[in-house]
């Protein structure tokens, strides 16, 4: 009989705006000090997100010595933890908490490819380049439109990844951005739970007969 | 104001194009309309979109059955022609999905001929429609949950001791003799806003949980595609520092 391998998906943003205002709606010319209190208020709605994930994978009480964990953005470079080490002292709470679960036990593991990273990375660049004649909204099209294609091809090689690297019995605790679409090619080979509701955008005849 | 959600903005040519006016879809006529279908068309519904976006994903795949020669003179004869499908559901008269399909079966017959098959493309359309259902499924879930916390009202209305709270929603006109929330009344205030401490004096704690999960469920998987272009910037700035120190920690190794 085929074992039934784990994955628990866990969508993240990388960076979440104060839940009141959106900032778009925010006054132009802002006091340092506002801008302060601002910036003070996206990392405390950061924080809450990372304590609520926390909470809640905590909860699930996994076996961490049996857990293995991929992250968005990490890429197989042989020196995976300094690096993870490195950019929690960044300031990141998603990898303050990798770093947390590590301690616990939990195998920590090369998820990206570097060279579709530095494609993502170039994309960016362009993206946020400081040109004042940059038609900014345009510049976003083109971004989302070229990152849309490179992440076919990332979500490819990390299922590929989960696939070669997860070991029999082990549980794959993943962290992805809200853009990825990976949990829909992981649903084929592994029966994939959420830390939150994920919309069943397949099944919509189970949530109305529920 | 009509607010109609198109599925085809862009270049896909096979089908086009799907509007869902989900503003004013009744989630529960929409669940009756479903079991309807369900019964007397089982191969309708669901299926036939599945059809339709298998079709523009698969077309090179269905062609290969069809032998060279037939291909040639199909695309020869279909020349010009042109197939126009329209699936309408109306509410008292007003249209709440429209399912408008414009063939041209010699372009889809050369397309899928020419192996032209449009991933990105086919993958937009597919997370535009996750995007329609999303938006009808978080309609379905909070009506359930409202409909929860109704029955909740409905017991602390109209008995000796009502709740100050109560009276105060009464008052106000939140809700109405029978505990029903109207029109305005916002669920989100008293989960969040400044009625919260109230609401979750008077509220079991498993729905107040169940309250907070939707709503961090549906602000996750909502954030982005807000296209709040400032919030998308700010991701992407943040996204940018880390893989700027993932780059330069690669290179040191």
């Amino acid at each position: 009989m085929t074992e039934i391998r784990r994955v628990i998906y866990v969508p993240i943003l990388h960076a979440k705006e104060n839940s009141g205002q959106p900032i778009s709606n925010s006054p132009r010319n802002k006091t340092k000090d506002i801008k302060k209190i601002n910036a003070n208020k996206d990392i405390s709605a950061v924080d809450s997100m990372w304590e609520g994930i926390s909470a809640k994978i905590g909860a699930l009480n996994l076996p961490w010595n049996q857990t293995r964990i991929y992250q968005d953005g990490a890429p197989v470079c042989g020196n995976e933890l300094e690096l993870a080490m490195r950019l929690a002292e960044s300031g990141s709470p998603n990898f303050s908490f990798i770093l947390d679960l590590i301690e616990k036990g939990a195998k920590y593991e090369g998820t990206e490819s570097m060279d579709l990273l530095l494609r993502e990375y170039d994309l960016l660049n362009q993206l946020l380049v400081n040109n004042p004649s940059v038609d900014r909204k345009a510049a976003n099209a083109e971004y989302q439109a070229k990152s849309r294609e490179l992440l076919v091809l990332r979500d490819q090689f990390i299922l590929n990844r989960i696939n070669k690297t997860l070991k029999k019995g082990e549980v794959a605790l993943v962290f992805m951005g809200v853009m990825h679409r990976l949990d829909k090619l992981l649903e084929k080979d592994f029966l994939v739970s959420y830390v939150i509701y994920r919309l069943p955008f397949r099944s919509v005849g189970s949530i109305y007969n529920a | 104001m009509v607010n109609k959600f198109s599925l085809l903005d862009a270049d896909p040519i096979h089908f086009s194009p799907i509007y869902v006016n989900t503003e004013n879809v009744s989630t529960e006529k929409l669940l009756s309309l479903y079991r309807f279908a369900s019964i007397f068309f089982p191969k309708m519904g669901a299926n036939f979109v599945n059809t339709m976006l298998d079709m523009e994903k698969n077309s090179e795949r269905i062609i290969a059955n069809c032998p060279p020669d037939e291909r040639r003179k199909l695309i020869r004869r279909t020349k010009d022609l042109a197939v126009d499908l329209k699936f309408m559901v109306s509410d008292d008269g007003e249209s709440v999905i429209e399912i408008s399909i414009h063939i041209i079966p010699s372009e889809v017959l050369e397309r899928a001929q020419q192996g032209r098959a449009d991933l990105v493309q086919y993958q937009k359309l597919s997370d535009d429609l996750d995007k329609v259902i999303a938006k009808l499924i978080s309609k379905e879930i909070n009506r359930r949950f409202t409909s929860k916390v109704t029955d909740c009202f409905k017991s602390l209305v109209g008995i000796k001791q009502t709740p100050f709270f109560i009276t105060q929603l009464l008052d106000m006109g939140w809700i109405n003799s029978n505990g029903q929330l109207q029109k305005g009344a916002s669920i989100d205030d008293l989960l969040t806003g400044k009625y919260r401490e109230q609401f979750k004096q008077l509220m079991p704690e498993e729905l107040l949980q169940e309250g907070m999960q939707i709503r961090e469920t549906i602000e996750t998987c909502f954030a982005i595609s807000q296209y709040d272009e400032e919030s998308l910037m700010q991701d992407a700035k943040t996204r940018h520092a880390l893989l700027a120190i993932t780059i330069r920690e690669y290179k040191g190794a």
